[in-house]
């Protein structure tokens, strides 16, 4: 077919609805959608775009390019609707996989889960190379050696993806549950969803209990039903974001639990000089930097004198500040 | 090396220019390698790639500066070293390997035009006649691995040998001696390998001699009047490393005169953040990275300070015990470190320079 052909005018029909499968089929890339507005849309001015429909090898109509709209049909219960059959067009699977997969490109944003779905689908009939040159770039992934990670969305169970799709759970995130068997990946995905872990806290949970499930060797699941984490998830009195502070926190203090440790006895230490709010001692870089910092907040120059002299007046308690190991 | 485990000979663009493409293309005489000159042909392998191609050898006509000053930070302590760059990547496949993180190209990759440069690297020597250059040829690669297909034991060393102002070091985990044992050079060459507890050599460093192999090949090379030197790095945590470190250090003991050792660095394992997913994804079997890790002032990651002054100190003690004045040093560290775990310290890498220098005038002058 030359660039700027119409290919085959295929005319409208009006055919039953009830007569096209509404499984997605194998030219759907929707997922997660909602078709409220489609159905507003319709029933105040009827079909703009009539469904593009084909018959399967069981000569049934399944649905080439118009899921939502056929979706949005079906809920206002239009008993006939205008579809273009493509069957008898002499187009390949492949033809009709591209047209369905332009007629969306032109007209929305695919979410993670779609482009994982196109992908997937592309991936039958494109090779590796070509989907990284040709379809990544208009799917708006950067970066090409994601391929795999969109692949494995593809062939995600339902939960996750509607976890991934209403941003319950980052990509970022779930790069990193994609690393875990399937049980695991359910418990920590089915955690950050229960008390909506922002995407920053739940990156950095994730990772630190995929470390500690390698340091005991114990999976993911058993480390979350242990009955400090109940505890602190079933707390009727904290909210979700002070659980969530609080998980991380016991999670992160059993991954490094010599740093978790250095710093309460240095903060330990420190508490001790009883010193006033606005004077602060601090370790710096995970005390990785030589020094430590003196930190006053002070009005004016007299306020200054007045708080080193405070701190003169202490000082044999303040000679006592050391590397807390 | 076993020369059957190359696969394929890619001759980059301009390196059939030097002979010394054409001495290593001999050697591959009647072996299964399929040879390819076109540079059209070469093969294109994605950042990261995750075989790295270990099979292939590419002769490349290097166009960067030969040596380069070791990539230290001005955060940590650093030898003042300088790197002579012979090729990157090398065939063993060690699971802490930085190369992994560190280029993006893969398969073995020898710069066949060095000698072509050497005289104008010894007129930077010679022109600074105030500094003593310590060089190396196993930072970006193993200095002895390639050698039997490289040579470069057979045609360094002369170029090192008659200055003096200048060392260099082979620094390996091999017991490919047999070009240094050849080679009629032994003043200011220095010999060094890579030492772990051998429960990290077995597991870790995949496809390396073992220990008391590598120290045997010590033995001999240091009978042979070479100077050793040896790098406990990287020290990794792992369980019972006190014993296993401390049984690598009796093996030491075992095999070679301290008298003739140079200097021994130590090193905890570090890495750049990014090397965790490739490892991860290289070496799935090991764990050596689920440690207490944090971000260092260079951004690497390093274990959290108390648990590498205990390293440190451990070892230290340990080395003591064997031999006192060995030129023990610990390789980009901080000053606090040094001071905690080796009770003294070279201030700075200046100081940490001159007291290597001061080694190499002692064994060299």
């Amino acid at each position: 077919m030359k660039a700027g052909e119409i290919r085959g005018v295929e005319t409208p029909l009006l055919i039953r609805t009830a007569l096209i499968d509404e499984t997605p089929g194998p030219f759907c890339m929707s997922f997660g959608f909602s078709i409220d507005a489609l159905k507003d849309s319709i029933k105040k001015t009827g079909l703009i775009n009539p469904l593009i429909i084909t018959k399967n090898s069981n000569n049934k109509y399944i649905i080439v390019a118009g899921y939502r709209r056929l979706m949005a049909i079906k809920h206002l219960r239009i008993q006939d609707s205008y579809c273009i059959d493509v069957s008898e067009s002499g187009r390949s699977p492949r033809d009709l996989l591209l047209l369905n997969f332009y007629d969306n490109l032109s007209t929305r944003v695919f979410n993670d889960v779609e482009k994982g779905m196109i992908l997937n689908r592309l991936s039958a009939h494109f090779s590796q190379d070509e989907l990284k040159k040709d379809f990544m770039p208009l799917l708006k992934i950067g970066n090409s050696n994601d391929l795999d990670l969109f692949l494995k969305i593809g062939t995600l169970d339902n939960h996750i993806k509607y976890a991934l799709t209403n941003g319950a759970v980052s990509l970022k995130t779930l790069r990193l549950l994609l690393t875990l068997d399937e049980e695991s990946r359910e418990a920590l995905c089915s955690l950050i969803e229960s008390i909506k872990i922002n995407s920053k806290y739940q990156y950095y949970l994730t990772e630190y209990l995929i470390d500690i499930s390698q340091i005991e060797k114990k999976s993911i699941r058993d480390i979350l039903g242990e009955e400090q984490h109940g505890a602190i998830l079933n707390d009727k009195k904290a909210n979700n974001p002070q659980k969530s502070k609080k998980l991380l926190r016991l999670i992160w203090s059993r991954r490094y639990p010599n740093l978790s440790n250095s710093i309460k006895q240095f903060k330990k230490g420190i508490a001790r000089l009883n010193l006033p709010g606005k004077i602060k001692i601090d370790f710096l870089s995970y005390f990785e930097a030589p020094d430590y910092r003196l930190e006053i907040l002070f009005r004016d120059g007299e306020e200054l004198v007045e708080d080193i002299e405070f701190l003169l007046g202490m000082k044999e308690k303040i000679r006592v500040i050391k590397d807390p190991w | 090396m076993d020369l059957s485990k190359i696969k394929r000979v890619i001759i980059e663009e301009g390196a059939d220019r030097y002979a010394q493409t054409f001495n290593i293309l001999s050697k591959f005489d009647g072996q299964d390698c399929e040879i390819i000159r076109h540079p059209d042909e070469r093969v294109e392998y994605p950042v990261n790639s995750s075989q790295m191609d270990k099979g292939t050898l590419r002769l490349i006509e290097f166009k960067g500066e030969f040596l380069k000053p070791c990539p230290g930070t001005k955060e940590y302590i650093c030898c003042g070293y300088q790197i002579l760059n012979v090729g990157t990547n090398c065939p063993m496949n060690c699971s802490y390997c930085i190369l992994q993180a560190y280029f993006n190209k893969p398969s073995l990759r020898l710069f066949i035009n060095i000698e072509e440069n050497l005289e104008r690297i010894c007129e930077i020597i010679d022109n600074n006649p105030e500094k003593t250059f310590r060089i190396g040829t196993g930072e970006f690669t193993d200095s002895l691995a390639i050698d039997p297909i490289a040579d470069w034991t057979g045609y360094l060393p002369k170029y090192f040998s008659k200055r003096k102002n200048a060392v260099l070091e082979f620094k390996t985990k091999t017991d490919c001696i047999n070009g240094l044992l050849k080679s009629q050079y032994r003043d200011r060459i220095i010999v060094s390998w890579s030492l772990n507890s051998r429960c990290i050599a077995s597991k870790e460093e995949h496809g390396a001699p073992s220990i008391s192999k590598r120290l045997k090949c010590a033995r001999i090379c240091q009978e042979e009047g070479y100077v050793l030197a040896f790098h406990f790095d990287p020290l990794i945590f792992h369980d019972r490393w006190k014993e296993e470190y401390a049984r690598t250090l009796d093996l030491l003991d075992k095999y070679i005169d301290p008298k003739k050792i140079i200097w021994v660095s130590m090193g905890c394992l570090r890495f750049m953040p990014r090397f965790k997913d490739i490892f991860k994804n290289r070496h799935p079997e090991s764990k050596i990275i689920y440690n207490e890790f944090i971000p260092g002032l260079d951004g690497k990651m390093r274990y959290f300070k108390p648990l590498r002054i205990e390293m440190y100190s451990f070892m230290r003690e340990k080395i003591s015990e064997f031999y006192e004045d060995i030129g023990l040093y610990l390789c980009m560290e901080s000053d606090s470190i040094w001071k905690d775990s080796m009770k003294w310290s070279p201030g700075d890498s200046r100081g940490l320079a001159e007291f290597l220098d001061k080694r190499v005038e002692f064994f060299f002058n």
